[in-house]
């Protein structure tokens, strides 16, 4: 009786979800990186990967509860592919804070405040993703319009990210240096495109559950 | 009942085997191929409806056992032999048919060597053929558009994917129950006609054949109902499902006896076409046609071969 009434989906959506708020907590850990001191570098990069693996093992387990037998087997493989999308999110928040601290990256204080504007539309461009993907298991209305919302946060994104790239190659920096902010720029960049992938998939999901 | 006519009755049991074996595919084919329930659940489900479907409902139509029990004996092991055959034939190239329709092709082709033709019998097998499809054509594609008005209020897809399971499960329930109670009296009925049953052995008998049939039913008649018609999503073959059984309910109530064969192709067709004509897939639709206008010939010819060999024999 739990496949008619749904108790294998209501274990599924609390493992997405706790997915999530696992992802959130890599992505925000990520961000203080950006204007930490050296010292504390290492302590943020240990809690990211530590971030990064456990939300590693909520989507192994939640793949593998979804393959028991929850949700209709033809949007099984779409809401896979939504939570691996979702944990690709992780892993570039994850790759920003290698580069930051793998290469010792100092930030010109005159683009700090670029960067963080940057880092923070991505992270509103992850946390809108968030909402779209718990309204889908609630409220599909809802969810399109946080799909828009994630759409609109990378664009925002975008905008700074030329900008600051722009600044960066107008400062009187050696090019490798300026070579490596410019790598920080694009990968802070990437976190929100992954979020705009994954919020594809939703799409995707809410026009395959149509009738 | 001695072993002599035991027998004599296998016949019978064999018939109601291939009918299980072909007709799952109308039972919880499109929500199995659909992905909504699995294939051993479904052939389970159907397996325990059908017996109680046949035990509980099917005595009514036992007891009014039709123009097929008066014939005699060799008559009833002739035709029901011969569509057996035919129907094992028909899935072995993965066609669905109608027993209803085999039956008749049976008696007709008989009757035409014997001189006792029954011309209403006739009339009315072509009657059925023709407008169980239509109509359950023209239903599903009015059931699918007014049940997605339905289904799209629904705002999760947790809730949608329920509603979905739901509908195919409890539809198909419906179908396997009716499925029991409609048939066994074509299965095994004849033979209570002839002695060779009393009606409490034909029900029992007429349920385990036909039950043993869905248990090891045929995957590719299945997947022809499924998929090969048409790309079918589970709502669609949920819609589908609950098409078939509205039209046999529906022509059960105006009195007229459809095949559950060709309520759900049509219930197929109807769902497919609500995307466009496109989506049907005309090289198995005609594969199917033929297939059923095939099946009374070659039951007729089937038949004759086995009463003429009897008669001899006899």
């Amino acid at each position: 009786m739990s496949l008619l009434f749904g108790k294998k989906e209501n274990e599924v959506i609390s493992s997405f979800k706790r997915h999530l708020q696992v992802v959130q907590k890599v992505v925000e850990s990520t961000f203080n990186i950006l204007e930490a001191q050296e010292s504390e570098r290492e302590s943020i990069v240990k809690d990211v990967r530590k971030y990064e693996t456990e939300a590693d093992s909520i989507r192994r387990d939640t793949e593998t509860m979804m393959y028991s037998g929850a949700f209709l087997a033809h949007a099984r493989g779409d809401m896979l592919g939504l939570i691996e999308s979702v944990d690709k999110i992780a892993n570039k928040a994850e790759t920003v804070a290698d580069v930051v601290y793998l290469q010792n990256l100092k930030i010109p204080n005159s683009l700090l405040d670029k960067y963080m504007e940057e880092y923070k539309y991505s992270l509103n461009a992850y946390k809108a993703l968030e909402k779209s993907i718990e309204t889908l298991f609630s409220d599909t209305e809802k969810t399109k319009e946080f799909v828009l919302e994630v759409e609109k946060w990378e664009n925002t994104g975008d905008k700074v990210e030329r900008s600051l790239i722009v600044d960066i190659f107008k400062l009187d920096l050696e090019l490798a240096w300026k070579i490596q902010l410019r790598e920080l720029a694009l990968q802070i960049g990437d976190i929100a495109d992954r979020s705009e992938d994954a919020s594809d998939r939703i799409e995707i999901i809410i026009l395959k559950t149509s009738a | 009942m001695n072993h002599y006519l035991l027998l004599l009755a296998l016949p019978a049991i064999f018939l109601g085997w291939t009918l299980g074996y072909n007709n799952m595919s109308a039972l919880f084919g499109p929500p199995v191929v659909a992905g909504v329930i699995k294939y051993r659940t479904s052939t389970i489900l159907a397996a325990i409806f059908i017996i109680l479907g046949t035990l509980v409902g099917g005595s009514a139509g036992m007891k009014t056992i039709s123009s097929i029990a008066t014939t005699g004996n060799i008559t009833a092991i002739s035709a029901s032999l011969g569509t057996a055959i035919v129907i094992l034939v028909m899935s072995a190239f993965s066609l669905p048919v109608s027993m209803t329709q085999g039956i008749a092709g049976a008696l007709i082709g008989i009757g035409i060597i014997d001189n006792t033709i029954r011309w209403g019998v006739v009339e009315k097998v072509i009657l059925m053929s023709t407008i169980a499809p239509f109509g359950s054509i023209v239903i599903a594609y009015v059931a699918h558009r007014a049940v997605s008005v339905f289904y799209n209020r629904f705002r999760s897809i947790k809730v949608k994917g329920t509603f979905v399971r739901l509908l195919s499960f409890s539809v198909g329930i419906y179908t396997a129950y009716s499925f029991g109670a409609n048939n066994v009296a074509n299965v095994t009925g004849p033979f209570i006609g002839v002695s060779m049953f009393n009606i409490q052995q034909a029900l029992i008998f007429g349920a385990i054949a036909m039950a043993l049939g869905v248990l090891t039913s045929s995957k590719k008649v299945i997947y022809t109902v499924g998929s090969g018609i048409t790309t079918l999503d589970p709502f669609d073959a949920a819609v589908a499902l609950f098409s078939e059984a509205s039209t046999l309910f529906i022509f059960s109530i105006v009195g007229v006896p459809i095949s559950s064969v060709q309520a759900i192709v049509g219930a197929v067709i109807g769902v497919g076409l609500v995307k466009g004509t496109k989506m049907i897939n005309s090289k198995t639709l005609t594969r199917i046609i033929s297939g059923w206008a095939a099946t009374p010939v070659a039951t007729g010819t089937v038949a004759v071969i086995i009463y003429s060999i009897l008669k001899i024999w006899r």
